[in-house]
């Protein structure tokens, strides 16, 4: 006879052995997920502490607004920490300094822009219009204008309008702020969202070796045999668990710790990050266990975890920045979408367990429901 | 031969011991009844198989033999009837009991490819509850056993599918069991290691193990087993000594008597 811990121990070893001898394994769970969150955070501007560009900033209105969009927008403290204005007189030269990549984007501000913003009105022509001129070999820049000139427009017809309402003359000096993080809180940069954005990619395909590594073992008879040992079998199901548990939270924790070290990535207070992480590998253990459940082969498995990974991290708008709302209306069914919600509390407003366990129950939910799945699918297959 | 069945009393050394006749059962199978949805598998099979004694379940694809020993081993619940080893039901509070004494060597390599041999005779030792102070003596006897102790460090997937076969069998001999249950044993195994795995197999039985033994191959059934079960619809046709049967049914062989009971058509 056999006692429980110690199959649950034996079992937790064996399965975490199997896996250090299975390089792939090894390389999707620790190496993959940096490579990627490291590559798609320096492509994205992940490490904006130590991005800097120029934007030429040509005024063809001469009145208060462009002096409001220099000093307001681009003379916040945050922007001025990546962004040096430059004046240049004309269009022209702004284009000769795009070509030779003197600046990172050209601003123009058109003639009457202050007064058409005065009166609170969108732009009927497009030569009414803020526009950006790119450098494409810049697109950071590019993008970052863009995001600065659609705030200060929308902000400063706001106010015009709402000081029109109040029967006030628009006032030369619009209460402009242009807000980058979170109120309360630090910003979500990119590498603190692609961190844990590309964790969950990874726990997910360790999940799915976990699952070929099941259905293999089921094809082999290994199943038979330990129902057929005085085992307890849920003590090898907890042990199979724990060992998921153990590379599902490793994958992170080495994510965690190198996204930290390299690009200042900061995931939040250890104990509720902990927590999140616990629940996130207890859904996705759920969901593979559905997956190894109508798997025949351990083929199978895998590219059915990995599709589901997939489809998770895009539902779960892992690839998209930091910031955007790119969810399909469907993203909820995604337990990485809590995940990263989760997280991103964290990292962003420093809170503690209570502020995530709504995620945490629904991740909880998400794991119970995948093992009550594959008990029905596994006694309707017997 | 070291004194792996020591489970009954033995030390399974040169000398036979007593027929297996005078020794008490080892595993009872009473009326087990077992239907999938409308399609009944086994029905009312009943058979002993006594300490010392290798019994040859026979029968064609489909004929209930994999279900039965599923349903001997407690991995598979009966709808009826009772398996016993020792007395005690495998299914069930004492199941865990019943399936200490219990040594299953299922069709499958039920093995774990990447890991070493000794690693995974390590794991299956641990389950099985093997005391730990004993089981780096039981892992070297259970390869010294089938012949594998120089391969010890060599992973599984680096060994031929016969020496897979035999690891396949150590796995279920580290505890010692009363009662072995191999499942077509050999299948695709070559000449040599067949008959290696075979010749063990008489060791072990002639050490007192209980030995429930399926193949499709008569000769080595014929050459293995004190008794044989033919099986065919669920139902036990006959039950006889191999090398009588033959002459009971006016046959040349075991083989010619098989399809004399269950016919010559095709079977899935």
């Amino acid at each position: 006879m056999t006692d429980w811990p110690s199959t649950a121990a034996a079992t937790a070893g064996l399965e975490l052995r199997r896996w250090a001898r299975e390089p792939i394994a090894v390389l999707s769970t620790l190496v993959l997920p940096l490579i990627m969150a490291a590559l798609i955070s320096v492509a994205l501007g992940g490490d904006l502490g130590d991005y800097h560009t120029t934007f030429a900033v040509v005024d063809e209105d001469r009145g208060v607004a462009a002096g409001q969009f220099t000093e307001r927008v681009l003379g916040d403290p945050q922007v001025r920490e990546v962004v040096r204005a430059r004046p240049v007189p004309t269009v022209d030269e702004a284009i000769a300094l795009l070509d030779e990549g003197d600046v990172g984007a050209a601003v123009v501000l058109p003639e009457g822009l202050t007064a058409r913003l005065a009166a609170g009105t969108a732009p009927s022509r497009p030569s009414q219009a803020i526009s950006v001129l790119p450098n494409p070999d810049d697109p950071v820049a590019g993008d970052l204008a863009a995001v600065l000139v659609d705030q200060f427009e929308v902000r400063a017809r706001a106010v015009a309008l709402v000081q029109g309402q109040a029967g006030a003359t628009p006032a030369p000096a619009w209460p402009l702020e242009v807000t980058v993080g979170s109120p309360g809180g630090t910003a979500l940069d990119a590498a603190t969202h692609y961190g844990p954005a590309l964790g969950l990619f990874s726990v997910m395909v360790t999940m799915g070796f976990a699952a070929a590594r099941l259905v293999g073992d089921r094809q082999r008879g290994v199943v038979e045999r330990l129902a057929a040992s005085p085992a307890s079998p849920a003590a090898v199901v907890m042990g199979r668990a724990l060992a998921a548990v153990a590379l599902g939270g490793l994958s992170l924790a080495t994510l965690a710790v190198v996204m930290g070290a390299l690009f200042g990535a900061w995931w939040g207070p250890a104990l509720p990050v902990l927590v999140v992480t616990v629940a996130l590998v207890l859904a996705l253990g759920g969901v593979a266990a559905v997956l190894a459940a109508v798997a025949r082969t351990p083929e199978q498995a895998q590219s059915l975890s990995l599709s589901v990974a997939f489809l998770f991290a895009l539902a779960s708008g892992s690839f998209a920045p930091p910031g955007t709302a790119l969810r399909p209306p469907f993203a909820w069914v995604a337990p990485t979408t809590h995940a990263l919600d989760a997280f991103a509390r964290l990292s962003t407003e420093h809170a503690g367990v209570g502020a995530v366990a709504p995620q945490v129950a629904a991740l909880c939910l998400f794991g119970l429901a995948g093992l009550a799945l594959t008990a029905a699918i596994t006694r309707r297959l017997a | 031969m070291t004194g792996i069945v020591d489970q009954t009393g033995t030390d399974g050394g040169a000398d036979p011991g007593p027929r297996p006749e005078s020794q008490p059962p080892v595993l009872v199978c009473s009326e087990l009844v077992k239907s999938f949805g409308e399609r009944g598998a086994v029905d009312r099979l009943s058979f002993e198989v006594r300490a010392g004694e290798a019994y040859g379940l026979l029968g064609p694809n489909g004929a209930g033999k994999t279900t039965t020993l599923r349903m001997v081993c407690g991995i598979l619940p009966s709808d009826h009837g009772t398996a016993t080893i020792d007395g005690r039901a495998v299914s069930g509070r004492d199941g865990a009991r019943a399936r200490a004494s219990l040594g299953y060597v299922p069709q499958g390599l039920a093995l774990f490819p990447t890991l070493r041999l000794d690693e995974n005779l390590r794991f299956w030792a641990k389950l099985a509850g093997v005391p730990r102070g004993q089981r780096r003596a039981r892992v070297a006897e259970a390869l010294a056993l089938v012949g594998l102790e120089d391969r010890a460090r060599d992973r599984v997937e680096q060994c031929s599918g016969g020496m897979q076969r035999r690891l396949n069998l150590a796995v279920a001999l580290l505890h010692r069991p009363r009662l072995l249950v191999l499942d077509e044993p050999t299948v695709g195994v070559d000449p040599q290691s067949r008959a290696s795995l075979l010749d063990r197999l008489a060791q072990l039985r002639d050490g007192g193990a209980a030995v429930l033994y399926t193949s499709h191959y008569m000769d080595e059934v014929a050459r293995l087993c004190d008794r044989v079960g033919i099986l065919d619809h669920g139902r036990l046709l006959e039950e006889g000594d191999p090398h009588e049967l033959p002459a009971r049914y006016g046959c040349e062989d075991l083989e010619a008597v098989f399809l004399q009971l269950t016919g010559r058509e095709l079977r899935d």
